[in-house]
This record gives C-alpha cells, structure tokens and sequence, in this order.
C-alpha cells in the first residue's frame, strides 16, 4: 500500500467505500478513540504551555542552589511549590516545562511551515510545470533524501555559528519532501480528473485551476504530514541537543532540558524523566490526531506514513 | 580485668589487625590480570609533543617517561633522570639513570635527548609547544649518560614543560615514518594496539625499572576505552564492563557508592576561572572587575554542584603551585558591594555581557555564574562552543565578532604558571586581552629569575597584583572525580591527573 | 527494467555531484573555506600554504572544478587532527557503523513484518493491539533516552550485555535494538496495513472458499504482501539509520563513523566531515539502488508502475 494509492482514495474521498470482505475492524476503528485521546493529550499540553508558568510562583531561568534536586510534589520530600521538583540548579521544572514545550512546538511549527510551503509549491510546480521541472523537482527529492537531517546538522555545525536559526534550517531543509509527493500526486490525478479538465476547456487559466481546485483538494494530506511533521522535529530537536547540536542553551526546550538532565538521571530521575514524558505525549498526541484525521478524510484507508 | 591483661587483649588486637591489614594490602597490590579504564575523550595521536590533555597524557606517560614528573606534592622530581641540576643559569646538566632499555630492546643513554627535543621542534611535528623548547639551543653529550642542555636565556619554567612533553624517543625505532602508530617507550606500560574510536591496548613493562618514581604497573594488560557519554561511562563502571571511569558526574557518586563501588576525589593543579578582558569598556574599570568577583558566590558553588570539592581561589594559583599563598584571602561573596561598585563606576542599572564556554565543560555551573552575575546587573547570556572554536585565537582575543567578552576556562596543570601567564594575562600572549604594566613586569621576571627562592617570591607578588587588579573573576581549584570498582588493585592518583594505572614506591 | 536501473545508476551520480557542490557552497557561504579546513589558531602562513595547495586563491568557478575532481577521487584533504587522509580516518570506521545499520535494517524488517503480518492478520485481536501500542510507543521516544534506558535495564540491572563498546555480538544487542525502534515502529503499520488489504483481496477468498487452510493463504498469498512494503522501503530505511547510528553510537560509545564524525565536528576537523557527508551520500544513493531491484525482482507487478510509487512515504 503506498502513498500514491492513499492519494487516490483522498481524491475519491466521500461516497463510494471499497468492499469490505470482512467487517473493518481495523485500527481505524479504534483510532476514533485514538482521535479523542489524542486531542485531549494535545489540549491538556497547550492548556499547560500557555499557562503552566502563571500556576507556579516561579521563574524558569531562577536558580536556588540550596533546593536544587528537590522531590516533585507527588513524591516523598517534593511540596507543590515546586509541583515537577527542581533540576540541578535548582530551577523550577514545572516552569520550565511550559516555557520549554512553547519553545519545542514553535521550531516545530517555524520547521513546519517552511518545509510545508517549500514542499507544497514544488509539489505543484511538478505537476503542473512539464516533465522538465517534474524530473527536476523529483531530482532534488533524491539529493534531500542522501542528506538525512543529522548529518545535514552535523556538516552544519562543523561550518556555521551554532544557533536556533541553524537548527530550523537544517530540518526544514529535509522536511519539504512529503509534502512535494502527496500534492505533486493529488495535483497529477486531479488534472486528469473531468471537472479540472472542464474548467480548463472553459478557459480557466492554471492560477485559477491551483486555487480553485488544486490547493483545497491537497490541504488535507497536507494538514496530515503537517501535524505529523510536529511531532518528528520535537524528536530530532531532541536527538540535536544531546549530541550537542541543538539550540543554544539560553533557549529552554523540552529536548534541551532531557539532555542536561541526564547527568542526574541516577540521583533524580524525573530531572530528564518529566521533560522526556512531555516529549513523548506531544509526539503520541499529535501522531493520533494525524492518523484520525487521515481517517477522516480517507475512510478507506489504512495505510500508515511515517 | 586489670590494666595488664587490658594492655595484652589490645596488644593482641592490635597485632590481629595489623596481620588483617597486612593481608588486605597484599590482596589489593597484587597485579590484575585485566584493568579496563574509560577515558572522556579519544587521542588523534599517540605523540606526546601533540598530546595536550589528560587524557591523552594518561597513555603518552603510560608507554612514554619523560626525563622529570611531578611528586604528588607538585614538586618536580626526576624520572628517566637520576638528577637534573642548573649548572649555571644558561646550563642544565641531565644525567640519566643506568640501565634502562625501550621496549624494543634500545638501551637509554644520552643520544637519545637530542632526536626529543628535534622531535618536538620538528617543523612538520607541528606542536603547539615547540616554542616553549626553542629555548634550548643545543645538546652537549658528556658522556655516555650525561648530557648539558644549553638555553640561549633562563628559563626557570623549562622542567615544567620538560614533565609535560619531552618524553624520550627510542633514537633507532622513532626514525620509522609510522613510530606513532605503534610508539615504544620506556614506560609502565608497552603498547599492544589501538582501536580507533574504540580504544587502547597495552601490556605491562615487566622489565620497568623498579626505583621509578611513577611506580610500577598494577595490572598485566590495560585497555584505555574512549567514552565520551558521562552516563555511559557509569553505566560501565556498575555493569562491570570497565573497572575505572574518568569525571564521575556529582549527582551519579549515589549511584556508585550504592553499588559497593567508590569514587575518588583529587584534587589536582588547576584552576577554574572567567577571562575577563581589561581592554574594553566596561571591563576595563577595575571596579566592574571587582564587582564582578564579588557577585559570585563561589563557595554556594562548590558546595552544591563540586559536592564540596575544591577551593576557593583569591587568583589563579593553586595550592601545591607556585605563587598559590594560603594567608591570601579571596574575595567574599558580597552582591551588595557589588553593586555598589558597579554603581561607582557608572553602571547603576549594570549592563549586558556573555560568556563562552566549550560544550565539553559543565553547563550547571557556567550557568549559575551567569545568574549571579546577573543578579547584581551584569546580565549575562551564556554561550556554549564546540572545543576548538573557543580555543581558537580569534575568540580568546575577540576578534571574532561571534566571540563574548567573557570566557569561563579550566587551566592545567598550574604547578609552575609560566604558560597560563605568558598565553593569558601577559601583554605578549597570543591568547591575552590583559595588558597590566605591574604585572608585566612581575610576569618578565617570573619568566627570566633562575634562582628557585627568588622566583617563588615573585610569584607570590604576582598572586597579589592580580588579585587587587583581577584580570578574571576566579573560582575554584580543581578536583578530579575518578570511579572505580571494588577489589581493583590499589594505584596512585595524580596531581597532574594523568591517569596511570601505576603504584608509587 | 535494465534502462530503468540504468537509469537510477546516472541518477545516483547526479545526485552524488549535486551533494558535493552543495557541501562546497555550504563552505563558501560561511567564510574563507581555507579559515575552515586548516586548524583553529593556525598561523597565517599556514592558511596561505593551504590556499595555495587547494588552488582556494583561484576563480570560484576553478575551486569548483578542483573541488569537484578532488572529491571524486575522495581526497578531501588532510586531516589535521589525524594528520592522515581525511578519507582513510572515515573509511576505518565505516564497516562498523555499517555492521550496526546492517543489523538494525534486518532486525528492523523482520520484527516488522512478523508483527505486522501476524496484527494485519486479526485486526484488533491481542498481538493487533500489542503491535499498536509498540508502533506507537516507539514512535514517541528518543532514542537516546531508549538507549540509556536500555543500558541502565540490561547491562546495570541483569548484567546481560555489555554497556558499551564492540566486543564481540553481545555488546551489538542493545545498539541494534535502539537503532531498529523507531523504523520497526513505523514499519509495522505499513506491513498491517498491506496484510490486511491483502485478506480482503477477491483473491484470498476465493483461495479460502476452495477449502484451502488459513495457514496456506498466509503464506502463499499473504506473506509476499507483508513482504514488499519493507522491501522497498528499505532504501529509505537505510538511510535514516545511517543518521540514527550517529545518535545510537554516540551513547553507546561504538566506534563508528558517526561517533567520528562528532568528533571532528568538535575539534573542527573539516575534512573529515565533508567525507563523512559524502560517504554517507553514497551509501544511501546505493542503498536505495539496491531497494529499487530487488523491489522490481520481488513483484513483477511493480515493473509498469509509477517510479514514485516505491518512494512515496
């Protein structure tokens, strides 16, 4: 089962369903629950982000040497002034967690968009360009996909200033691809399909076409990787920080405070443990919700991407 | 029971305890058949005129002896040499000891000084110290073990870099364009292979020469392991897959003592310390720079994050080195005098500032300068820099526009401080920003006076200058954290922090 | 299908040169590549030396062609901090990184397609549901983390693998198991989903109204579905377990490639890197050739399709 295929079924969307030989009990069905999982996950974390600091009398960048190390408040020794304990600055964890998920969702979303828009538009440019700029565009697919995102970082860092901006770049620069397949193939199906050629006999012209047809049959998928695409970079975000390619420091991330906290993993697991469980829920809750919305938009699929 | 049959039961006891501890020292001093030591950090080379920090140096000086070493007091002593005396103040006069061969079979004597020193200032050896040996203008063999090293000007602080990277070299076997690849010494250990990026293998110099100053070799084979991860390596140390890691981080010395094993704290010659560059403003106001050195509370650092390991320092000098005074007291941790200082110098509302740091040093502690800087004002933003980089001569001297102001660096090893001042605080240094004409002058004459008494007194007035006028806020002297299993056999830690797997005499 | 490999072979060396006119841009836009490629705090005469020995004082256009006639024959310059050739301090440790993705891809691939076939087999009975709770899990972990975890459980814990190094299979247990997570992870979804389209397939029911047992339509029918999503897929897989083996080595202080590459990024070691880049290029390009063929050999049905068809995920 391939992407293409899944395309097929997003194009066909609503209506026809394909003939179940024997009743569907596939993870689709359970992936409505997935869903609402994943949405309450989500807005349990967005709800702390945006307010998690104001729950807590504390400042994120505040140290207090003599508290550093200090139990959260549901085990023994911890006490709700410090609800998620203290790292070993003695810092506020709890403040640091939102502060940090902030800052882990916003490369997210920066990464997100770049790559989405870079993807998009030479997923259209492909389909609608010539066999010329199609081979083109797929040619840099290939150079993209010889260059994983580490090493691009690795080669990065050996050339460049360290920095947030570095960052961004390096996996906006390897995440444009899935979003050049899936409209490159919509867009394709799409202009063989009779009312995309119908509007073109009538005179439409290609501007027209992309907006009125194109970009809206495509937004879906997009949406899809898009949410998906989140999750991935909170993950290589933290995979760049412990191998000491991240964000400067100064930038709280929950990645970040994983590989910091590890030197204290024996003494005081929830230093890197709490931020680590945050990273997983943002990444679990926004995997669900990308699977049900391409549950949503495709009943007919169940092909799983990356 | 009268006093007699007391005295007798504790007479016995004694005895008893002293049989037992008898035969715990013969258990821990018998030789291991396999000793497996982690390091942080992996050699490029196995050159010790390429080698420059403790790592590397545990292995150079593992197969490799120089002609002195450091005695754990941080005096120097002689190793290969039986003695090394000043002849006069442009002679220093070498003579080996007898009867020590390489372990390919060459016997030492004095020939083999000369190709040593040519090594190191070979040009295409390209050694970042070759200048410091420039000094010595020629080698005059006496006789077959006696050899005069002639310097074309004092140079009281050459032993220093003589312990350091003049090892001697097997006169035939180094001629070979591979020597490095399988070096031959005259060390503890001999060298078997090397794994790169995995580790080091030696096997014990049995015919190592038993008065040896640096002990002799506590276990048959040695690995030396290169794990970079601070986790790993005591995730190693409790799995039993080494026996001896490197740099315990403080809140894993739990974790090890629970598991029945131990961690050594050495307190070894260096110092940790924040460059401060006196050629701008507002740094170069000594009052900012006082100000500075009282709005960090040092010891709340050592007693938190060194596990209370380390010293509070009133310069850069440290006990067991020269110019270290003891009757010197540090600054006093005062945010208030701090700010009043800023204040009087025209920063009431403080100003903004950052410092670098490498990735490899402790990111806590650089971290909680910065905030106490900041606390009196001096807003400072940390920046965290690949090893290289910040040692690279264009962020020192800030001529990099990337490069901050201020620089947290640990330096060793300090016993004589002649390179830290001449590289940072002398005005000729190719690393300094510090430009003080009273302490130049300290500093010249601490590089020229050869008499040992008279440059010790130097030193000590050179403490005092930088201490009144601080080129740097200074913090603490180091410790070196070492994790070991139990039951391995006993070894000498090192003030130099060379880690060698040897027992001193 | 012999001018479609052909065609991927040209592709590949495209792509290759396109890789190393990128590395080469990347180095003209952060400065002097000379200030670059020598050591940090070397004299001027020696970045001079150095302009003059790679031609850096010529045309741009010069550099390149130089660059490029360099790289093809893997010189990439000298390592300074190896003082050999960047190319043979890489190519050293190259097998045992490979030795590592090897692994990792096969454990990978068979774990997925057991699992994977076995759930798509009985949507949402026990080994479904355990599946997707793996799936899910190892999606959302670091692998860092899982690494640590895994050595702190198995080696501190059950002193069953070493904690680190390469010493014999025992100590590739726990690297390879922390390497292949995420991959199987995603793996196992696509083989459930193949499988259980493949139950539905016309196909599989006739087979089964002819009396034929469950067993014999999942592995005649059923099994060569769960095969080919792996298959294909496995170029990309490769890749991205080139680049996981980086994090993988770091934490358990394998003696790879990537653990080098850190390295040589710390001490800025330059050479090394651009031929750790390289390498890793050329690796996956062939990597994902050989996922390509033997796709096309595995399903004939594939020989007519769209080429994107195999590369869409």
């Amino acid at each position: 089962m391939t992407m293409a295929e899944h395309l097929h079924g997003v194009h066909r969307a609503s209506g026809e369903s394909a003939r179940p030989a024997r009743p569907a009990r596939s993870w689709s069905l359970r992936f409505s629950a997935g869903m609402w999982i994943g949405l309450s996950l989500a807005i349990l974390l967005l709800v702390f982000a945006a307010i998690g600091p104001l729950l807590v009398d504390a400042d994120p960048e505040a140290q207090q040497l003599s508290a550093r190390l200090t139990e959260p408040a549901f085990l023994d020794g911890g006490s709700w002034e410090h609800p998620f304990g203290t790292d070993q600055l003695g810092r506020d964890l709890f403040a640091r967690m939102a502060v940090g998920l902030r800052f882990s969702l916003a490369i997210g979303l920066a990464v997100t968009l770049i790559a989405g828009l870079t993807g998009v538009l030479l997923g259209l440019l492909a389909a609608t360009s010539g066999p010329v700029v199609d081979r083109l565009t797929g040619f840099l697919v290939n150079v993209q996909i010889a260059v994983p995102a580490v090493i691009l970082a690795i080669a990065a860092a050996a050339i460049f200033q360290p920095g947030t901006g570095v960052v961004i770049g390096v996996l906006a620069a390897t995440g444009w691809v899935s979003y050049q397949r899936v409209v490159r193939a919509t867009t394709k199906s799409l202009l063989a399909s009779p009312f995309v050629e119908a509007s073109r006999s009538m005179g439409g012209s290609r501007v027209w076409i992309a907006r009125k047809h194109l970009l809206p049959n495509s937004l879906g998928p997009v949406i899809v990787i898009a949410t998906q695409q989140i999750a991935a970079v909170m993950l290589f975000e933290a995979a760049l920080s412990y191998l000491g390619l991240g964000v400067p420091s100064d930038t709280i991330t929950l990645g970040g405070m994983v590989a910091q906290g590890r030197e204290a993993m024996l003494a005081a697991w929830w230093v890197p443990a709490l931020p680590g469980v945050a990273i997983a829920m943002s990444v679990l809750s926004l995997n669900l919700i990308g699977d049900g919305l391409r549950r949503r938009l495709d009943p007919r699929s169940r092909t799983a991407r990356s | 029971m009268n006093r007699r049959t007391l005295l007798a039961t504790t007479g016995i006891a004694g005895i008893g305890s002293l049989i037992g501890r008898g035969f715990t020292t013969v258990a821990q001093t018998a030789r291991a058949e396999q000793l497996t030591i982690d390091l942080g950090t992996e050699p490029a080379l196995l050159d010790p005129a390429r080698t420059y920090d403790a790592d590397g140096w545990s292995i150079v000086h593992s197969v490799f002896d120089s002609l002195l070493q450091y005695a754990p007091d941080g005096a120097i002593e002689p190793l290969l040499a039986e003695s090394f005396t000043l002849l006069d103040p442009l002679t220093y006069r070498v003579v080996l000891r007898p009867d020590i061969a390489f372990h390919n079979g060459e016997p030492l004597d004095a020939s083999a000084i000369e190709p040593s020193i040519a090594h190191i200032l070979a040009e295409e050896t390209a050694s970042q110290v070759a200048a410091n040996f420039a000094v010595i203008e020629s080698v005059e063999v006496i006789d077959e073990l006696t050899a005069d090293l002639h310097l074309s000007s004092t140079a009281p602080w050459l032993p220093a870099q003589i312990a350091a990277w003049l090892c001697l070299l097997p006169p035939q076997a180094a001629q070979e364009p591979d020597f490095f690849a399988t070096p031959i010494g005259t060390g503890p250990y001999r060298f078997e292979s090397f794994v790169p990026g995995d580790r080091v293998s030696l096997t014990a110099n049995d015919d190592y020469f038993a008065a040896s100053p640096k002990g002799r070799p506590v276990a048959d084979r040695l690995d030396y392991r290169f794990v970079a991860d601070a986790t790993t390596r005591v995730a190693d140390l409790l799995s039993g897959t080494s026996d001896i890691v490197r740099a315990v981080p403080i809140d894993q010395i739990g974790a090890v003592e629970n598991n029945g094993d131990v961690v050594l704290q050495t307190p070894i010659s260096g110092s940790a310390f924040v460059r401060v560059p006196t050629d701008v403003a507002p740094f170069d106001d000594v009052r900012v720079r006082e100000a500075m050195n009282h709005a960090v509370d040092v010891e709340s650092i050592i007693a938190a994050l060194l596990d209370g390991n380390g010293q509070r320092l009133a310069n850069f000098f440290v006990p067991g080195g020269l110019g270290y005074d003891p009757d010197l007291a540090p600054y006093s941790f005062d945010p208030e005098r701090a700010r009043a200082l800023l204040a009087e110098a025209g920063y009431p509302d403080g100003f903004d500032t950052s410092i670098d740091a490498t990735v490899t040093e402790r990111s806590d502690i650089v971290e909680a300068v910065a905030a106490m800087l900041s606390d009196v004002g001096i807003r400072t933003t940390v920046n965290r820099l690949e090893l290289a980089l910040f040692n690279s001569g264009d962020y020192w001297l800030g001529t990099d526009p990337a490069a901050s102001p201020l620089r947290f660096a640990t330096w060793r090893p300090l016993f004589d401080p002649h390179t830290l001042l001449s590289l940072v605080v002398s005005n000729a240094g190719f690393l300094s920003r510090h430009d003080n004409p009273r302490v130049q002058e300290l500093i010249d004459a601490f590089a020229a006076e050869a008499d040992p008494d008279a440059r010790a007194q130097i030193g000590l007035d050179l403490g005092v200058a930088l201490f009144e006028e601080p080129a740097a806020i200074y913090l603490y002297s180091l410790t070196s954290s070492t994790g070991q299993r139990a039951g391995v056999p006993e070894w000498s830690p090192r003030p130099d922090d060379y880690l060698i797997a040897t027992l001193r005499p | 299908m012999i001018g479609r490999i052909g065609l991927h072979i040209v592709t590949l060396f495209a792509v290759l040169l396109t890789v190393v006119t990128l590395v080469f841009a990347m180095l003209h836009l952060a400065g002097d590549p000379a200030d670059a490629l020598v050591p940090p705090g070397s004299d001027p005469e020696d970045v001079a030396a150095l302009r003059e020995q790679y031609g850096l004082d010529e045309s741009v256009g010069r550099q390149y062609l130089s660059f490029i006639s360099n790289a093809i024959r893997g010189d990439f310059g000298t390592s300074w901090r190896f003082d050999q050739s960047a190319s043979r301090v890489v190519l050293d440790r190259l097998p045992a990184t490979l030795e590592l993705v090897g692994f990792a891809l096969l454990l990978s691939i068979v774990s997925a397609t057991l699992l994977g076939s076995l759930a798509g087999a009985r949507p949402g009975g026990v080994v479904d549901t355990i599946a997707h709770l793996i799936s899910l899990a190892g999606q959302a972990i670091p692998g860092f983390w899982l690494g640590t975890m895994l050595i702190l459980f198995f080696s501190v814990r059950l002193g069953w693998a070493p904690s680190s190094g390469r010493e014999g299979f025992s100590s590739m247990v726990l690297p390879v198991l922390t390497l292949a997570a995420y991959p199987t992870a995603v793996l196992i979804r696509m083989v459930r989903a193949s499988v259980e389209d493949a139950y539905r397939n016309d196909y599989v029911r006739t087979a089964r109204g002819k009396g034929l047992s469950e067993s014999a339509v999942l592995a005649l029918h059923v099994a060569r579905n769960a095969a080919i999503a792996p298959i294909a897929f496995a170029g990309v897989l490769a890749g991205f377990l080139l680049a996981g083996a980086v994090v993988v080595e770091w934490v358990f202080a394998y003696p790879g490639a990537g653990q080098l590459a850190l390295q040589s990024v710390s001490n800025r070691d330059l050479p090394v890197v651009l031929m750790f880049v390289t390498c890793s290029a050329v690796f996956i390009v062939l990597a994902n050739l050989a996922a390509e063929i033997a796709t096309l050999l595995a399903d004939p049905r594939l020989r007519d399709a769209e080429p994107e068809r195999m590369r869409s995920w």
